[in-house]
């Protein structure tokens, strides 16, 4: 529709972010596919992930995300105080550097170069090229914009659920200095109907993190892990809009750590504040 | 020749078959992996948490 013209350019961008939010939910799917031992399920994964660009997600979510969540070394945890828009960007470039440097390591310990064809990402993004390529040879330069706009609303869909599902949470430190293990504390849970058809209970996420290879039909709802006030849809509005997510969630935090924030997650710029 | 399991998920490293994927060829003994290492499949137990399985 856009390659034929005849659409102005407020039509041509609603239609451009409703593409993206449905490619958005296609990262979604592929989360659920890249957390399976089968091979087949973990190549439709990357397929999922090639039209937002954004296929190093598979490599980072379950090798990154997972081992370091609700921790502050995790780019795509985010902090009390944050707001989304500065989670944005550290989670976006934080993200993508911690999966190269992974694969680089793997890639190294078979002596490959982290360019060989072995890299998860070069893969992805390979796809990627190789869409966006085909997409522009049919459509012409036209569809530029509009594969941009595209990948971009449907990777920051992932991250702003990326920022709602662990909002100031924080592991301990063992005396070993080890993080204590993933327990449902250290996710947000939602059990709204709505939600739980849409993503594939992912918002089951305390269970998803305590056991990730827990397929979706088999997710628990922990009553005893914090709980978001509603669903993905309306936290996500939230999100959005820095002042109203302070005031819905700042409070939840703090309740939860039964008013120690050295317990929680806090952003820098709020660090000495919180713990004086 | 040991194995080793991971106690979330499951998944074996078997010394002598290694695991080609993670650079770890046949042969490579627990002693080689690395204290870093994270369990590939789910990634929430480390090299220490895997358990020995009897030979």
């Amino acid at each position: 529709m856009i390659a034929r013209g005849g659409l102005g350019w407020l039509e041509a961008l609603g239609l451009t972010i409703t593409v993206g939010v449905m490619n958005g939910i296609g990262i979604n799917t592929a989360h659920e596919l890249g957390h399976n031992k089968e091979e087949t399920e973990r190549l439709l994964a990357k397929i999922a992930l090639a039209p937002v660009a954004y296929g190093h997600f598979y490599v980072e979510h379950n090798r990154g995300h997972h081992v370091r969540v609700a921790t502050p070394e995790d780019p795509a945890s985010s902090r009390f105080g944050e707001s989304f828009y500065r989670f944005w960007p550290r989670t976006v470039a934080g993200s993508f550097r911690s999966a190269w440097n992974m694969e680089r390591t793997r890639l190294g310990r078979m002596g490959l170069s982290p360019w060989s064809w072995q890299n998860d990402i070069v893969q992805a993004f390979v796809l990627t090229a190789a869409l966006y390529g085909g997409l522009l040879l049919a459509f012409g330069p036209r569809l530029i914009p509009f594969l941009v706009i595209q990948a971009i609303v449907g990777f920051s869909e992932l991250e702003v659920v990326n920022y709602l599902e662990h909002y100031g949470l924080l592991r301990q430190r063992l005396a070993d200095r080890r993080y204590e293990r993933t327990t449902p504390a250290h996710s947000w849970n939602s059990n709204q109907l709505v939600t739980n058809i849409f993503l594939y209970q992912l918002q089951r996420h305390s269970d998803h993190h305590a056991h990730p290879t827990r397929r979706y039909q088999a997710l628990r709802h922990f009553e005893e892990s914090p709980q978001l006030p509603s669903g993905y849809a309306s936290m996500i509005v939230l999100a959005l809009v820095p002042q109203l997510w302070r005031r819905v969630m700042d409070w939840r935090v703090t309740a939860h750590y039964a008013g120690d924030l050295a317990q929680a997650n806090v952003h820098q710029s709020l660090r000495a504040r919180a713990v004086s | 020749m040991a194995r080793y399991r991971c106690p979330e998920c499951g998944l074996v490293y078997d010394e002598t078959t290694g695991h080609r994927r993670e650079g770890f060829p046949p042969g490579t003994p627990w002693a080689d992996v690395p204290d870093g290492w994270v369990c590939p499949d789910c990634g929430v137990r480390d090299k220490v948490d895997f358990e020995r399985l009897a030979d």
